[in-house]
């Protein structure tokens, strides 16, 4: 009846693409820096390393942030939640909603500033979040998983 | 020595002794209708305790006596007085140590010199088990563990020497119902038990252990001579000497510690619940329904693999995060006889007969190439960090890469058997998981665009305590047909679930 190929059908806000550019572009400052430390130390290298890891970053940035946000997909079905995701590695993974034991959304100063809010999903395995949805999207979302819990000490 | 009645001057109290019940009312809301004075274990408890705590003094006196070079004379000085210190405690622990039952709660007091006291709600009893190691067979008496609904191990009550009409009135009044005889019973036996100590070392307990000498060792020789131990230690063979040491010390006492962890284990199935029992020095009692097992994983270790030989570990929700030693179902087993053993414990994983699906063979290569791509990268490491004369590393290890990637070439597979699906993967171990299908947390697929390009996809099932299994390199069609399955099975039907009311 099912089968890999029928996709799950929402992408993210395309805010997340932001959002990921920014966290990934701090995260690029820190890289260019230890660089130039490691590079002032070593002879002979710092010009290339210094380049080297700028390039580096900045593809990044061009790059996975994009990708990311292509890739992802999420659907809400009747009994599980189906999420595609994945630069390099694409997984599809499915959650039976039965097994779902909370649900929390996250809102902090910086997605509000990408006005956006991620959702987490736990499970007895562990948490598994979708990272950029519109508040009302995500608070909707909640409802309807809560609508379908069923017994919670079912582990 | 274990029949006597001790002097009744120095109780504690509110805890009158037993020999004087009708005279004194026990200290808290005990209604006269239901006068249950308070009482201690039987005697034998002093021995059983006395024995325990005697191993451990003369184990820890007779090595500091070795390591700060005293003569066997000091040793025996030493082990004979572990055995009097061990004695002198069976007796105080069996003399401070009370129980009674009021109609509200079981109430159990002990502690030599800080009195420690718990109050089990009746209504909170899980269950009362009762065991029975080799020291309470000579007695004639049972172990009884109380277990208490929510609360860890450590809350539990445990006496460890009550008589089988004493177990049997605590059950009765606790509600509890006399124990069955098990569906199923599997033992380790000696044997077994010296095996599974050799093959399969308890690393973690190893390393603390080996901690701990290093740091004793530290203090005696610095006591005797400064800071001789350390200048001497610096020629490559010292190092490698001591490291040999320091591993065949490791060695020996993760063995020790895998004996005392799993002597007289005991696996049982009454009903619909497990029972495990294991231990040596302190007896572990724990049961766990059967309808919250989510799987069990068939651990082939590096030692037992080529020995045939297997350990058997559960999954539950309940063991998340818990230590190895607790989530062991059984230490070993012969590895053709799992799956059968597996059926008669957890009858929910019998296995229809039929073959594992492998990778196909255009996945060897891939399976491979990035073993042996991290050796060659490792030994070029070293090269550079050693000198060039280390040069021959780098092959070396891109070959053990690979032979690692041919080992999990052959070790992957999956299975879709019933309401159970298999997926078998080499860690370092290799790893056979069987898993409730409706009990999946979550199962997934995924794919690299040159896993793509090759029609080939892993596929990834999550049980409750966050154990995964992964079987990488399937053929596509073999990875989407056991996802789709995996979908009708653990989405929808809920109601079907016989654990589904809780």
């Amino acid at each position: 009846m099912t089968s890999v190929r029928d996709e799950p059908e929402h992408a993210l806000v395309a805010a997340v693409r932001s959002m990921w550019i920014a966290e990934a572009g701090l995260g690029g400052l820190g890289t260019v820096g230890g660089a130039l430390v490691v590079g002032s130390a070593i002879d002979g290298v710092m010009p290339w390393l210094a380049l080297a890891s700028i390039a580096g970053v900045l593809v990044y940035l061009a790059l996975v942030p994009r990708l990311r946000h292509e890739r992802w997909r999420w659907s809400l079905r009747e009994e599980e939640l189906d999420l595609r995701h994945g630069v390099w590695r694409v997984t599809r993974t499915i959650v039976p909603i039965t097994r779902i034991q909370h649900v929390s959304v996250e809102r902090t100063g910086w997605t509000n500033f990408f006005g956006l809010v991620l959702l987490h999903v736990h499970t007895a395995a562990g948490k598994t979040t979708i990272p950029g949805l519109e508040r009302a999207t995500a608070d909707e979302l909640r409802d309807r998983i809560l609508a379908r819990l069923r017994t919670p000490d079912d582990l | 020595m274990t029949s006597e009645r001790p002097p009744s001057e120095d109780e504690p109290p509110g805890s009158p002794p037993p020999e004087s019940p009708s005279s004194l009312t026990p200290p808290q809301f005990a209604p006269a209708a239901l006068p249950d004075p308070p009482r201690r274990q039987h005697a034998a408890a002093i021995t059983i305790t006395a024995f325990g705590a005697a191993l451990q003094l003369v184990a820890g006196l007779v090595i500091v006596a070795v390591l700060r070079g005293g003569t066997p004379g000091t040793a025996a000085a030493l082990a004979a007085g572990g055995i009097l210190a061990g004695a002198g405690i069976g007796y105080a622990q069996w003399r401070k140590t009370t129980y009674w039952l009021d109609d509200v709660a079981l109430h159990h007091r002990s502690g030599v010199f800080t009195p420690d006291q718990k109050v089990v709600p009746r209504a909170r009893v899980q269950s009362v088990d009762t065991a029975t190691g080799p020291l309470q067979r000579i007695f004639g008496v049972v172990e009884l563990h109380v277990q208490v609904a929510g609360a860890s191990s450590a809350d539990e009550i445990v006496l460890v020497a009550v008589t089988q009409a004493e177990a049997d009135r605590l059950r009765d009044e606790l509600g509890q119902p006399r124990p069955v005889a098990p569906d199923e019973r599997v033992r380790l036996g000696v044997g077994g038990l010296l095996l599974a100590a050799l093959t399969g070392p308890q690393i973690g307990v190893a390393v603390s252990a080996v901690a701990g000498v290093v740091a004793l060792v530290d203090n005696a020789v610095d006591v005797q001579d400064g800071e001789g131990l350390v200048s001497r230690v610096d020629s490559p063979s010292t190092i490698l000497l001591v490291a040999a040491v320091v591993i065949g010390g490791a060695y020996v006492l993760s063995f020790l510690a895998a004996i005392v962890v799993f002597a007289g284990f005991e696996v049982q199935r009454e009903g619909d619940v497990l029972r495990i029992r294991r231990g040596l020095l302190a007896r572990r009692a724990s049961s766990l329904p059967l309808s919250r097992v989510d799987g069990v994983v068939i651990v082939e270790g590096l030692a037992r693999g080529p020995l045939g030989l297997a350990a058997l570990r559960l999954e539950s929700a309940a063991h998340g995060g818990e230590r190895a030693v607790a989530r062991t179902l059984l230490p070993l087993v012969r590895r053709r006889d799992a799956e059968a053993i597996v059926a008669r414990l957890v009858p929910d994983l019998t296995l229809e007969p039929g073959e594992l699906q492998r990778p196909p063979r255009r996945a060897l290569r891939r399976f491979m190439l990035v073993p042996a791509l991290a050796g060659a990268l490792a030994g070029g490491l070293l090269a550079l960090a050693v000198g060039p004369s280390a040069w021959p590393t780098a092959p070396a290890l891109a070959l053990l890469g690979g032979l690692v990637g041919i080992r999990r070439y052959r070790a992957t597979g999956v299975r879709m058997a019933g309401d159970v699906v298999v997926v078998r993967e080499a860690r370092l171990a290799r790893r056979t998981l069987l898993a409730r299908r409706h009990r999946l947390q979550e199962h997934a697929v995924a794919q690299t665009p040159l896993q793509a390009r090759a029609t080939l996809t892993d596929l990834r099932v999550t049980v409750g305590s966050g154990g995964r299994g992964r079987a990488r390199h399937l053929e596509s069609a073999v990875a989407e047909e056991a996802f789709a399955a995996l979908r009708s099975t653990t989405g929808g039907d809920a109601s079907s679930c016989p654990t589904f009311s809780g």
